[in-house]
């Protein structure tokens, strides 16, 4: 082999580094059970101040405050703070009412000047709960998440250990009525934050605190400043990096239940990932003394550092892949199909171990959404690991059956779909582009069963891959609320 | 016979080697899954409740079908918009043992809220939460066994 192509197998190896990433964070979510935290058995319930940022909330601000009085708190430790960002709605006089309802603990903060930001809206909250001393933790929320009952308490267990400055809850898809889109981010947050967390809880470094649900010890935000970070787009993951370089533990709790409701579409998907993969470009490189440095704790290991980077340069790893399979195609065809078959099968491998896993750690989601779960890495994706996996299938079968029909498969025919197939990890972001495009168009309806066609995982790249451009040509940084409808809810529903 | 019907033929003792190993596979997931599914009910049926007036244990994934009205939206368990048909194999998901569920939450009287829970029914949650810990570890280490072995049988099948 010539050294062209050892460098294009190198790349297709490579190109496989996500697989065993999401294969090593299912192993270590398993393991969870011998290295989790323990909470303490006792409940413990110190003092909270609730933040709730809100601007223009007046659909979901009145729910919102209810499940926060109905949550299984005292109500002596327990404040609610609704930061009203120069709201023009109802919200205000929606918080106001609250506030006489339940008198001395829900108060209304108004910004008159708003419009900044959602960092800027919770750094005003804060400076008056620190101005009042009140607080021994401080809870941030979005306004249109419900925390089951029990989640606070079950957070606040972890307080019992001194080296626990903050701890995150598990966020799950609550939109009732659900769509396509909403079951296919209710399986990704099995993945992302059921598995993936407590993965993250294995390593003793947590990534992010989930914004809708972050419970910061009063020590440790005055440790970090007091204030969160508004410089970037991931403020909340700076908040997490910052107090564990503090020295402090965060902490996910798997048992505390957040609903949200997500983006019903493409398009609103499309708009809240680009920031979130904006904001971890930001995080990387203003972080970038920390990799791979023991010194720097836990966040600092080598496997933290591994799981980050095969998410972070996923894209540009799958373009590697099909540049390398397309090399080696074109240099020596046999070590081509040997690479191809290398890379497919750690597919096959890790999307059975993921997906059965994910049924295995959420199984009420997984009776909601095991159709996404199964489709998402997309119908193409899947077929290409049915041929990885049992070549004949394609060769003797389907191709009987296509030459049945008269169609020549030999030739011409059979070069253009495996350079197809060989192109696929690459070609489906452009089809996830697509996808977008058409969901923004008068064939809209065309766009779900795309979607199951072409995978959300090529989707969620494809998003990542825009939101790199962005940050590359130095887009401007806008926060751009996510659309919601107050229609959220609980429990085992479709 | 043609030189296609004997490769065929010669294959199919490769196939009964894989075909059986993937029933193996199944009936000792299936035989381990009923194992810890009784397990865990014997764990619960052991443990005595707290009785009332404490509230019930609130561990949401649970079965219940309820759900919070909003903006004038009851929504239920029957409600699906763009449902797919259901699928038989589903099941399969639905053998898996059962977090061990008690009563969801959600369904209470939200003015019922504001008040500590009993040390007793905190205990209990938390020996809930560690079974289900356990649980994961124990269906991860299955399912790794059952893909190791359906690999091992597609290249004893396939070559």
């Amino acid at each position: 082999m010539t050294a062209l192509a050892w460098i294009c197998v190198a790349l297709v190896l490579i190109g496989a580094l996500p697989q065993v990433s999401g294969f090593y964070q299912f192993l270590l979510a398993g393991w969870h059970r011998f290295r989790r935290l323990q909470p303490s058995e006792q409940p413990l319930y110190p003092r909270i101040a609730l933040i709730v940022p809100a601007w223009n909330e007046a659909m979901v601000v009145s729910r919102t405050i209810d499940q926060l009085m109905a949550l299984e708190y005292p109500r002596d430790a327990l404040r609610v703070y609704v930061v009203d960002d120069a709201s023009t709605d109802e919200t205000p006089e929606r918080v106001q009412a609250k506030a006489v309802e339940y008198p001395g603990q829900v108060f209304h903060l108004r910004r008159e000047k708003g419009g900044e930001g959602k960092a800027h809206t919770i750094n005003h909250g804060l400076r008056i709960i620190r101005s009042e001393g009140w607080y021994e933790a401080v809870m941030i929320i979005d306004a249109d998440v419900i925390l089951t009952p029990p989640s606070l308490r079950r957070m606040t267990r972890y307080f019992g250990d001194p080296d626990v400055g903050a701890i995150t809850a598990y966020i799950k898809e609550g939109s009732r009525p659900g769509n396509f889109m909403n079951r296919f981010v209710a399986f990704e947050y099995v993945t992302a934050q059921a598995a993936a967390r407590r993965a993250q809880n294995v390593l003793g470094a947590q990534a992010c605190l989930a914004g809708g649900a972050q419970l910061i010890r009063r020590e440790s935000l005055e440790a970090i400043g007091g204030e969160i970070d508004t410089s970037t787009l991931a403020e909340d993951t700076v908040t997490t990096f910052n107090i564990q370089l503090d020295g402090k533990r965060v902490v996910f709790d798997p048992h505390a239940t957040v609903w949200a409701e997500e983006p019903r579409d493409v398009g609103g998907l499309w708009k809240q990932r680009v920031r979130w993969s904006r904001g971890n470009v930001q995080v990387t490189f203003r972080f970038k003394d920390i990799w791979l440095r023991r010194d720097k704790g836990p966040l600092g290991g080598v496997s933290f550092a591994f799981i980050w980077f095969t998410i972070f340069l996923m894209p540009v790893l799958m373009v590697g892949a099909t540049i390398g399979l397309l090399g080696l195609f074109f240099l020596d065809r046999d070590v081509a199909a040997v690479a191809f078959r290398v890379l497919w099968y750690l597919t096959l491998t890790t999307y059975l171990f993921v997906t059965l896993s994910s049924f295995s750690v959420d199984p009420d989601t997984a009776r909601r959404a095991w159709r996404e779960g199964i489709m998402f890495p997309g119908g193409i994706s899947l077929l290409i690991i049915l041929y990885a996996a049992y070549p004949p299938l394609f060769t003797d079968v389907v191709a009987g059956w296509l030459g049945d029909a008269g169609v020549q498969t030999a030739g011409t025919f059979s070069t253009v779909l495996l350079l197809f197939v060989y192109s696929w990890p690459s070609l489906c972001m452009v089809a996830a582009w697509l996808v977008k495009r058409v969901d923004a168009s008068p064939l809209q309806p065309l766009a779900a069963p795309l979607l199951y066609v072409v995978g959300y995982g090529p989707l969620l790249c494809a998003i990542t891959t825009h939101g790199y451009l962005k940050e590359l040509r130095g887009a401007e940084m806008v926060w751009e609320k996510t659309e919601k409808t107050g229609h959220i809810g609980t429990g085992e529903l479709r | 016979m043609s030189a296609a019907d004997e490769v065929r033929v010669r294959r199919w003792p490769r196939f009964a080697v894989g075909a059986g190993a993937v029933a193996v596979t199944g009936v000792a997931i299936g035989a381990a899954v009923a194992r810890v599914r009784r397990a865990a009910a014997a764990e619960r049926a052991a443990v005595e409740r707290p009785a009332a007036p404490a509230p019930p244990t609130a561990l949401e994934l649970s079965s219940s079908p309820t759900s919070v009205p909003l903006s004038g939206t009851q929504v239920g368990l029957d409600e699906r918009v763009d449902a797919f048909p259901a699928f038989p194999a589903f099941a399969a998901f639905a053998a898996l043992p059962d977090w061990p569920v008690v009563q969801a939450p959600d369904d209470r009287d939200t003015r019922g809220g504001g008040l500590p829970v009993p040390a007793e029914q905190a205990a209990l949650e938390l020996r809930d939460e560690e079974r289900f810990e356990n649980a994961v570890f124990v269906r991860s280490v299955l399912i790794l066994v059952g893909i190791a072995l359906l690999l091992t049988a597609r290249t004893i099948w396939v070559g």
